[in-house]
This record gives C-alpha cells, sequence and structure tokens, in this order.
C-alpha cells in the first residue's frame, strides 16, 4: 500500500494512517484548523514557534531538546501552512527507527511519540519570558523578508493580488498586528484552538492500523471542538493589476499571479495539473524553452499550482533590461495554449512527467500529508492508482478549457533601483 | 562483486568494477518506486590547474560548472529532453570537487541508464552553443549576487585561504567565464570524464545481479587516465580575520569558520576529524547545549543557526553562522566558548547523546534517495564509506573529540564575515 487511509473523521478529530515498511522513520504530525484573520494570524505564528520552547513534562527548551535528541535526533517541526482562505498550525515529529527497535518495540515507541505530540499540542508551555523572545524572533524573520528576493516577490505579489481575500494576510505574521500582541492575547488564542479547532493527524510507520487507531483516541479523546472547515473564494479578475517595487539588487523578480478558479475534486482539475505542467513545472515546458533555453533571458522561469486557493503563479528571474521582452513571452505561451497550441509530445511528456512525480511523492511520507494537506486526497479517495487514471483520461480540449478559463490577475516586479521598468 | 552490510544500519551496498574500470555501487531500497541513478566525475571547481599527458593545463574559475551546463546539448537535441520523454527529472551538480550527473525516475529506468551513459561520454559542444550558454550562466551568477548567504560565505572563504581555488564561487564570475572557450571544455571533458575517475551509484528496488547486468561496461576510454592534479601550497595561517559586506538585508549576518592547519595523513584521518569536529560543535553549540540556550534566550541567535563542517585532503575548515541583530556580540560570544573554556566543558554524557542524534541523522538520511547520494558520493571520493562514517561515529573515544577540540578551534585561524544592512543617506 502506498497510500494514505483515512480511519477516523468526525469533524472534530481526523486520523489518517499509513503503515508501511518502507521509512527509516516514524512520522507523527498534527494540523490544527483556523480561518485566516487578522490579527490572529500574528499570533498564530508565535505560537507556532512557542511549540518549539516547552511543554508539559519537559517544560524548559533544553530539557525538550534532550528528550528529542534521546530519541536518535527525533525532529520537531512546527510552523504555518496556508490552506485555501484557512491556516494550519502544524506539529511533526519525526523519529528514527533506531538500529535496537526491533518490530515489537514500533508500538511503544509510536506510544512514546503520541504521548509527546499530545503535551507540545494540548499543554504548550507559554511562559512570559518564552513569548516575549519569540515575538522578538517573528519581528526579525519579518524585517528580514527581503534577504530572499524570490521569496518575497512570491509574497509579495500574493498580498496583492488577494488583497480583499483571508489568503492576502501572511501567514508568517504582520509587524503592526505583532506591536500590539499581548501575552494575554497570545494565551487567548490557544484558548480558542485548544477548545474549538479541528484536529487533523497523520501517523506513517511501519505499525498496525489498529493500534495507531487506539494510541490516538486515548492521546486525543473527542472535545467540543465546534467550528467547521471553510471553503475558498472565487475571485475574477476585472483587468491586469501592475506593481513595481525596487531594491539594492542585480537581477529582476518576476512573479505573476493568475487565478485558476479549478479545485482538486473538479472534473477539470487533473487538466489544470496538465496546463501547468506543459507551461512551466518542467524542463520541456514552453516558459523553460522559451524564456530561458531560446532567448537566455533568465536562469529560471518556472509555474506552480496552490490548488486549495484556486490560484497559479509564474516566477522568473530576469535582466532588468528585459522585463518588457520577457513578460511578453511569458504572455505569449499563455496565448498559445488558449489557442489549443500544444503538441501531442508537450502532451505525452507533460503526462508522463506528472505521473513520474505522484509515484515518487509516494516514496516521501512528509510529500503525502502535504498532499493531502492541499487536495484532500485522503478524503477524495485519491489513491495513487486513481490519480494515474484520471491524468491518463485528459484530454487536449480539456487543456484547451483550462487555458481559456485561467486569467492573469497581478504582475508583479522586484527590480533594481534607478533602471527603468 | 563485494557486498557490504550495517547490521546496526540494516541496509547493505553492493560494489564492482566494469571491464572499462568504472567503480559501480548500488544501494537497494525495497519498495520505492523512484529509482535514482547518478555517475559522478572527480572533477570540480578546485580543478584550475592540473597536467595532462605530462602538459600544464590551466583553466578559468567556473569550467567545471560551465561544462556540465553544456554535456547535457546533443547533435540531434537535448538529453535532459530526452529524459523528459521517458518521464524521468533529471540534473547535474558541480561542488568544489565533484561534478555529478543524476536521474530519478518512476519508469523506463533502463533506457534513463543507457541515456546517462551515452551523453556524458559525448560532449556535442559548438562556439555558438558555448556564447548561448554565457547567457544564461550569467543569470545563474547574478542570482546567487542577490543572495545574502552566498555572498557572506563568498567572503568568509576569501578570509581563510591565500591560494586554494576553494575560495572561488564553483560557478567562477560574470567575468572569469567570458574566458571559457569550446577547447577549454573539451580538454577538460577529455581530461577527467574518464572511468577511472568516476563512479556509477544506483539506488532503487533491484536486484543487484540485474543491475550489473543493465550497467555492464559502463563507460569506455580507450586511452589510460592520464591527469596529475596540481598540489596547491596553501599557507596555515588565515589570509584575513574579517571581512563585511553591505547588501539589501533587513537584519545582519554572520559567520565564523575555524581553518584546518595541516593536512590530514590519510583518508582515514579527514573521516575522524570531520566525526570529532561535528561532534564537537554538536556538544558545544547544539540545541541542547547551556551556550546555545543562553544565545537564545538573550536574542542573540534564532532558528536560522546552523553549524558544520568542510574537509577535502587539501584543506578544511569549521564553521557557524546565524542572523543576528547584534553580530559583533554573537561574533565575541561564540569565539571565546569555542577557543576557551570548550575542551573542559565537554561531558561524556553529552557526547553519547551527540552520537545518537548524529546517528539519527544518517538513518534518516536513507529515506531519500538523493540526499544519500549526496552524502554517499562526497564520502566516495574521500576515499571512506558511509558505514565507516557510522562506524567511527559509533567508535569514536570521547578523547579524540576533546584534543579535536583543543587542536582546531584557535584564535589564530578564526575569520568572520558580516552581511550588513545597506545605509541609505
Amino acid at each position: 500500500m502506498s497510500d494514505l487511509t483515512e480511519v477516523l473523521a468526525d469533524g472534530k478529530r481526523r486520523l489518517v494512517v499509513w503503515p508501511t515498511q518502507k521509512f527509516k522513520t516514524l512520522l507523527l504530525s498534527a494540523f490544527l484548523y483556523r480561518p485566516l484573520s487578522r490579527p490572529s494570524a500574528t499570533r498564530i505564528a508565535l505560537l507556532s514557534k512557542l511549540f518549539k520552547r516547552g511543554c508539559e513534562g519537559y517544560p524548559g527548551t533544553k530539557e525538550l531538546q534532550i528528550h528529542l535528541d534521546e530519541l536518535y535526533g527525533a525532529k520537531l517541526t512546527t510552523g504555518v501552512l496556508k490552506v485555501g482562505e484557512e491556516e494550519a498550525l502544524y506539529v511533526s515529529l519525526e523519529i528514527p527507527i533506531a538500529p535496537a527497535d526491533r518490530p515489537n518495540e514500533i508500538h511503544s515507541l509510536l506510544a512514546e511519540g503520541m504521548d509527546l505530540l499530545q503535551r507540545i499540542v494540548r499543554s504548550p508551555v507559554l511562559a512570559e519570558e518564552h513569548i516575549a523572545q519569540e515575538t522578538e524572533n517573528v519581528r526579525k524573520e519579518l524585517e528580514d523578508l527581503k534577504s530572499d528576493k524570490e521569496r518575497y516577490a512570491v509574497i509579495r505579489c500574493i498580498q496583492e493580488m488577494c488583497k480583499d481575500e483571508p489568503f492576502g494576510i501572511s501567514e508568517i505574521g504582520d509587524l503592526e498586528d505583532l506591536r500590539h500582541t499581548t501575552q494575554q492575547d497570545v494565551q487567548n488564542e490557544f484558548g480558542i484552538i485548544k477548545e474549538r479547532t479541528p484536529l487533523e493527524t497523520y501517523l506513517v510507520g511501519p505499525f498496525e492500523q489498529e493500534v495507531a487507531r487506539e494510541l490516538f483516541e486515548r492521546a486525543f479523546p473527542p472535545g467540543i471542538q465546534t467550528e467547521q472547515r471553510i471553503s475558498p473564494r472565487r475571485v475574477t479578475p476585472a483587468e491586469i493589476r501592475q506593481v513595481v517595487e525596487r531594491d539594492d539588487i542585480t537581477q529582476a523578480k518576476l512573479c505573476i499571479g493568475l487565478r485558476t478558479n479549478i479545485w482538486p475534486g473538479e472534473q477539470l482539475y487533473p487538466a489544470l495539473t496538465m496546463f501547468d505542467g506543459i507551461l512551466g513545472g518542467f524542463v520541456h515546458s514552453k516558459l523553460f524553452l522559451n524564456v530561458r533555453e531560446r532567448s537566455s533571458l533568465a536562469y529560471y522561469a518556472n509555474s506552480w499550482l496552490k490548488p486549495s486557493k484556486g490560484i497559479m503563479m509564474i516566477t522568473s528571474g530576469i535582466d532588468p533590461v528585459n522585463y518588457e521582452k520577457a513578460l511578453g513571452i511569458i504572455l505569449e505561451q499563455l496565448e498559445l495554449m488558449k489557442r489549443g497550441d500544444i503538441s501531442e509530445q508537450e502532451m505525452n511528456w507533460t503526462r508522463s512527467g506528472i505521473a513520474n512525480r505522484l509515484k515518487t511523492a509516494a516514496d516521501s511520507a512528509m510529500a503525502q500529508v502535504l498532499a493531502d494537506a492541499e487536495l484532500r486526497t485522503a478524503s477524495l479517495g485519491w489513491t495513487l492508482e486513481r490519480r494515474l487514471e484520471m491524468l491518463e483520461g485528459v484530454t487536449l480540449d480539456q487543456v484547451v478549457e483550462v487555458a481559456q478559463a485561467v486569467k492573469v490577475d497581478t504582475v508583479y516586479l522586484l527590480t533594481p533601483r534607478g533602471e527603468n521598468a | 562483486m563485494r557486498e557490504f552490510k550495517s547490521v546496526r544500519l540494516n541496509e547493505m551496498v553492493y560494489c564492482w568494477h566494469t571491464s572499462t574500470g568504472l567503480e559501480v555501487h548500488f544501494i537497494p531500497r525495497p519498495g520505492y518506486k523512484k529509482a535514482y541513478a547518478s555517475i559522478t566525475f572527480h572533477f570540480g571547481s578546485n580543478d584550475l590547474s592540473f597536467s595532462l599527458d605530462g602538459n600544464e593545463v590551466r583553466v578559468p574559475p567556473g569550467t567545471a560548472h560551465f561544462l556540465e551546463h553544456k554535456l547535457f546539448e546533443e547533435e540531434d537535441g537535448n538529453a535532459l529532453m530526452e529524459f523528459a520523454a521517458l518521464g524521468a527529472n533529471a540534473n547535474a551538480y558541480t561542488d568544489h570537487t565533484l561534478t555529478s550527473y543524476l536521474f530519478s525516475t518512476t519508469q523506463n529506468f533502463e533506457k534513463c541508464l543507457a541515456t546517462l551513459l551515452r551523453f556524458v561520454q559525448h560532449p556535442y559542444i559548438t562556439p555558438e552553443s558555448v556564447q548561448k550558454e554565457k547567457g544564461i550562466i550569467e543569470q545563474e551568477l547574478r542570482m546567487y549576487d542577490d543572495m545574502p548567504e552566498v555572498i557572506l560565505n563568498r567572503r568568509l572563504l576569501e578570509c581563510l585561504f591565500w591560494e586554494h581555488p576553494v575560495k572561488i564561487d564553483i560557478g567562477g564570475s560574470v567575468d572569469s567565464i567570458q574566458e571559457i572557450e569550446t577547447s577549454t571544455l573539451l580538454t577538460c571533458h577529455k581530461a577527467f570524464y574518464h572511468p577511472a575517475n568516476a563512479m556509477l551509484l544506483v539506488i532503487g528496488d533491484f536486484q543487484p545481479d540485474w543491475v550489473e547486468r543493465l550497467v555492464g561496461e559502463g563507460i569506455d576510454d580507450e586511452s589510460p587516465f592520464a591527469v596529475t592534479r596540481k598540489t596547491i601550497t596553501e599557507p596555515s595561517q588565515i589570509k584575513e580575520h574579517r571581512r563585511d559586506s553591505r547588501m539589501s538585508v533587513g537584519i545582519p549576518l554572520l559567520a565564523v569558520a575555524f581553518k584546518e592547519q595541516e593536512a590530514p595523513a590519510s583518508a582515514r584521518l579527514v573521516l575522524e576529524h570531520e566525526v570529532a569536529t561535528r561532534l564537537a560543535l554538536e556538544v558545544t553549540l547544539g540545541r541542547s547545549s547551556d551556550l546555545y540556550q543562553e544565545l537564545y534566550q538573550e536574542g542573540l541567535i534564532d532558528d536560522t543557526f546552523n553549524a558544520g563542517y568542510e574537509a577535502q585532503p587539501d584543506y578544511g575548515f569549521s564553521y557557524v553562522g546565524c542572523r543576528s541583530r547584534d553580530p559583533e556580540k554573537l561574533a565575541g560570544r561564540l569565539i571565546s566558548a569555542l577557543t576557551d573554556s570548550a575542551a573542559r566543558s565537554i561531558e561524556e554524557k553529552a557526547i553519547l547523546r551527540a552520537k545518537k542524534k548524529l546517528m539519527g541523522q544518517l538513518i534518516s538520511l536513507f529515506n531519500s534517495p538523493e540526499g544519500l547520494a549526496q552524502v554517499y558520493n562526497e564520502l566516495h571520493f574521500k576515499g571512506v564509506s558511509i558505514f565507516d562514517y557510522f562506524e567511527t561515529l559509533n567508535e569514536l573515544p570521547i578523547e579524540k573529540v576533546r584534543e579535536r577540540v583543543k587542536e582546531h578551534f584557535s584564535r589564530e585561524n578564526c575569520a568572520v564575515s558580516m552581511v550588513l544592512p545597506v545605509q541609505h543617506s
């Protein structure tokens, strides 16, 4: 079996498991979903950092870290992920299966992992000094956003494109909101999460499904969670928005945001993945061939999807003097696809490239978990076989239909100071 | 075929030489849909001067990386497209000592392997295509020029080294790549892309005998391997103690490095130094150390804190880096901790814990063929195996870690690099 299975989903708790011998680690992940809103997003960003600082039983950061080191350097990852108009506060624990852990000891290792996960998610230490320190860390991160120009360009493009939608709110927080956040606010936010927020948990490793389920039910008894997951908004752009910003850089970053309004589970979704692949997902794609290989305008020119929000992004790093030319070539590729200018070879190579990606993802526990968080694969019954079948069924007409539906929303350019663009 | 088994890791590696002298390694990954192969040549950005058949050759910085870009090109197309047609993912990378060509695929493994072995042997490089590639590489290098971490490390290496080409960027510079010609690339290909200077690594859910039959002779070259690498005489002192740069960053970046004093006598010793240094760094500065906790609580470091070690037989250095509002103060604290009191405070309990942690990292590596391959290739060309690494980690006595701290971390061989925000008047 190479797929996640949903074994429990009652609106309050969801458990998804993948019993497999394939990996050298046990993976335990918990996702807590909240609607994206200000100023909560900033408080949740803070909580994601506080979750690493200590919990019941391991109240100090050092004590918690020593415990992780003793588990053969178990990796504790926490963070926030945007999913549609929601954000997921997640905690992941990856525990190496050490040489001594024979099969019959795996369940006790899983129990130990579950116990720790439960303590972190349910009983974190929200000490005053930790909150003050992590507030400063979030502030630093926000002030330092510009250091990674590529990421910055994408974040800014999305902020501009979705400024009237929850998705436009940054999951890493906001400086203004941070300034007004008190310790009490952070504690209250955690209270809401603990009481009301639906919990989704993933377990991957060489255990038995029933044992995993029992351990989960014991660690996370049903609570009084009342919140429901919410659906993303559909937006159709009226006209193309253009934004130019300047910085002390040498290479310009171009980022284009597009609306697909096609969602996982809809009939055209597999064709959307083909559209994205043909345009900019591979080295044989139109963007790579025309922006990089034929015109030497860029080192990279890619496209990618954010399926839970129905949007697509195109990014490229270019010489600032070539901005108009590069943008022209990119828009021309979109036009070509609308007119059905797609070869059989492009269809075939992209189909097999995507098939390779889907199968490759089945070799990574975290990739499967993230695919479920983004697409709800386990709930949709999207096994690997099912997804390959759907991919196989995509026709050229469907890809053209997608191309005609996709609309450019925002063109964002980060360019050197003093250049004309 | 030789078989190596690690009982502790519960892993096997199979090794053999083909009839042409190419060394092949195979690591089984039962249950994996993806299969991976890489052919790696012992030729990297450091190889700027060497002798070929007795003749001295000098090449411009960035040559190995440029050749890596160009090799995919073929008379009737591009090998990358051939992999795309097979539904595979192909890529390549160049580092200081190696160039590696790789693919991963869930289908058509046989054809992909044949393509890999063919295109690396047959360069098709024309003056026009070299000229065009300069535009692409120039954009790649300019992209790096805007990355603060790249500038931070570049300045750090310029502080540490006088002569050694490790101080030059792997891709060269926008100027140096202009000097690269078709003949430069062809000479290097003829010199270094030889079965005696390469290793083929296969990872996947296969039987070893099947892989052996499939690889066959691998790659061939009728003439013998005729390269002699030039020994670089690098002073043991560092060149400069400090270099600062100004860039568009929100928060300053700091890196501190310690240069290896003398070249280790053997591959084993390179490994022992590496393991001992990594353990020393983990015990002194790891997340569970007192120092880490102090610095974190004082707000001098955050989650971007990192430490590591890079070494080859002819050079080596350890480094520590982080984003910090007060890089000056942080540098002072890190240097004092490593040079003054570190050796005394190393407890056996902490070493054992650090060993467990590093072992766990190695175990986890087997989850990802790409990650595993990168580490495996690097260790192989240093003359050791990943199992040697695991065993050394397991067996290294605590005294060796203490000795290492004393001999490696000294103020004299310590350099500091900082990236500070641009000041607008």
